[in-house]
């Protein structure tokens, strides 16, 4: 079986930027950057090609770990339905991991480095999967039988579903939906530099992964989302968009004095340094809140 | 191979129409500041942050802040609509150059390498050749 959801979605995918384009030219809700829009839609055309040229890798991986599943799945409407929400559950844990170990940041930071937030931001993907090996995540699917091609299927349905949430143009779904869906609204929080949205709403579909696991904030109509990276890149070049960060970890290993360094330089949160001089999204936070309980003691 | 290069101009083609109709609705957009935008934008990534002396590129396009309650020295240059905020230190900044009223800035920062600006005048120019120095 193949199907591809991702490459049959792409039509629909440029009718809807056109289609906001003008929403936000005429409506005056949101913001586009014919610069910006130019590398986020790059980053999505190159991810196509590296990831077809490097998808030998995933595909090795899965046979080296197949051999050991607990069972076969066979396709049936109920085992995608399961599929699908599991595989949403190793997104989710995928995806934090991105935010929070530097190793897997450095190829996710690319898809968070605009400081714009419309469906070009959706396409906005990264390049260097092939060297993060994020994948592995997926191994207890795989330990559990569901076929690669159903891995493959589920995956780009996730990926299909994420791209309408990446607009300011819809405000806030019906409350049903807000609470058991990812919706524009809180992926907005997720894409938000404000020191109270930073590291929270890592869902992909479900957003109920983040309310079990503690990482939901809602959006504030109160504290408008700024979006793009705490360091927010000033370049366009999508290379060193997709690739900087990698650069920046060779660059510290090459400095790395001890083993604790080295080991810090690639797994602890993107940030960190050995003496603390650089920022974490958890010194920013510190930070914040100590300057707003000094400005209100009260409270 | 031939089918996968069509795909590839294919999308290019694509890819060129839809930055060109993004041109056509909202032109270049290219942002410029000036003090209270600059003071704002550093205030709202620096919790505390108190303005202190300020220089603005001659193009309204850069300028140096100073936080006066850190002690701390800021760049902020326009980048497309948005801006890009740097702050300068010891290891940040690799080296700072004046000529005449034109400041050169290089940084040890892959998306960030460099800044050219010119102030309002030499004395300016000197005067904030000095603090990045000492930063």
């Amino acid at each position: 079986m193949h199907f591809d959801p991702t490459q049959l979605a792409t039509p629909l995918f440029i009718v809807l930027v056109v289609a906001e384009m003008f929403f936000v030219r005429y409506a005056g809700r949101g913001r586009y950057e014919p610069r910006d829009a130019a590398t986020s839609l790059i980053m999505g055309l190159g991810s196509v090609v590296f990831g077809s040229l490097f998808a030998f890798i995933f595909v090795w991986f899965a046979h080296l770990v197949m051999p050991w599943r607990l069972t076969t799945v066979a396709w049936s409407i109920p085992a995608v339905a399961i599929c699908f929400v599991l595989d949403d559950l190793t997104y989710y844990w995928w995806h934090r991991s991105a935010h929070r170990i530097r190793w897997f940041w450095a190829e996710h930071v690319a898809h968070h480095s605009s400081q714009h937030y419309n469906l070009t931001t959706a396409l906005r993907q990264p390049w260097g999967g092939f060297l993060t090996i994020g994948f592995i995540f997926k191994t207890p699917l795989l330990l559990l039988g569901f076929p690669l091609s159903m891995l493959a299927l589920v995956g780009g349905l996730n990926l299909v579903y994420q791209f309408w949430i990446h607009t300011e143009v819809i405000g806030k779904m019906p409350r049903w939906f807000e609470a058991v869906m990812n919706t524009p609204s809180h992926h907005r929080v997720h894409h938000a530099t404000n020191a109270k949205y930073l590291d929270a709403n890592y869902a992909g579909v479900f957003i109920v992964w983040d309310r079990m696991f503690g990482t939901f904030v809602p959006e504030d109509e109160n504290e408008k989302p700024r979006y793009g990276i705490v360091k927010n890149l000033a370049t366009y070049n999508p290379f060193k968009v997709a690739f900087h960060e990698f650069i920046g970890i060779a660059r510290d290993l090459a400095s790395a004095r001890s083993l604790r360094e080295v080991v810090g330089y690639i797994f602890a949160p993107p940030g960190w340094s050995p003496d603390g001089s650089r920022d974490t999204s958890d010194s920013i936070k510190a930070r914040w809140a100590q300057f707003r309980s000094a400005q209100s003691p009260a409270e | 191979m031939n089918a996968q290069l069509l795909y590839l101009a294919i999308s290019l083609a694509g890819i060129a129409a839809m930055v060109g109709l993004c041109v056509f609705l909202f032109g270049r957009g290219i942002a410029t500041l000036d003090p209270s935008v600059a003071e704002a934008e550093v205030g709202f990534e620096v919790p505390g942050f108190r303005p202190g002396a300020l220089a603005m590129s001659a193009d309204k396009r850069a300028a140096l802040i100073e936080d006066a309650a850190h002690h701390a020295l800021y760049l902020i240059a326009a980048r497309g609509d948005g801006y890009v905020i740097r702050r300068i230190s010891r290891v940040s900044l690799k080296s700072a150059a004046r000529n005449g009223a034109s400041l050169a800035l290089r940084f040890s920062d892959l998306t960030f390498p460099k800044a050219a600006f010119v102030l309002a005048d030499e004395q300016t120019a000197r005067d904030w050749e000095a603090k990045l120095k000492a930063a």
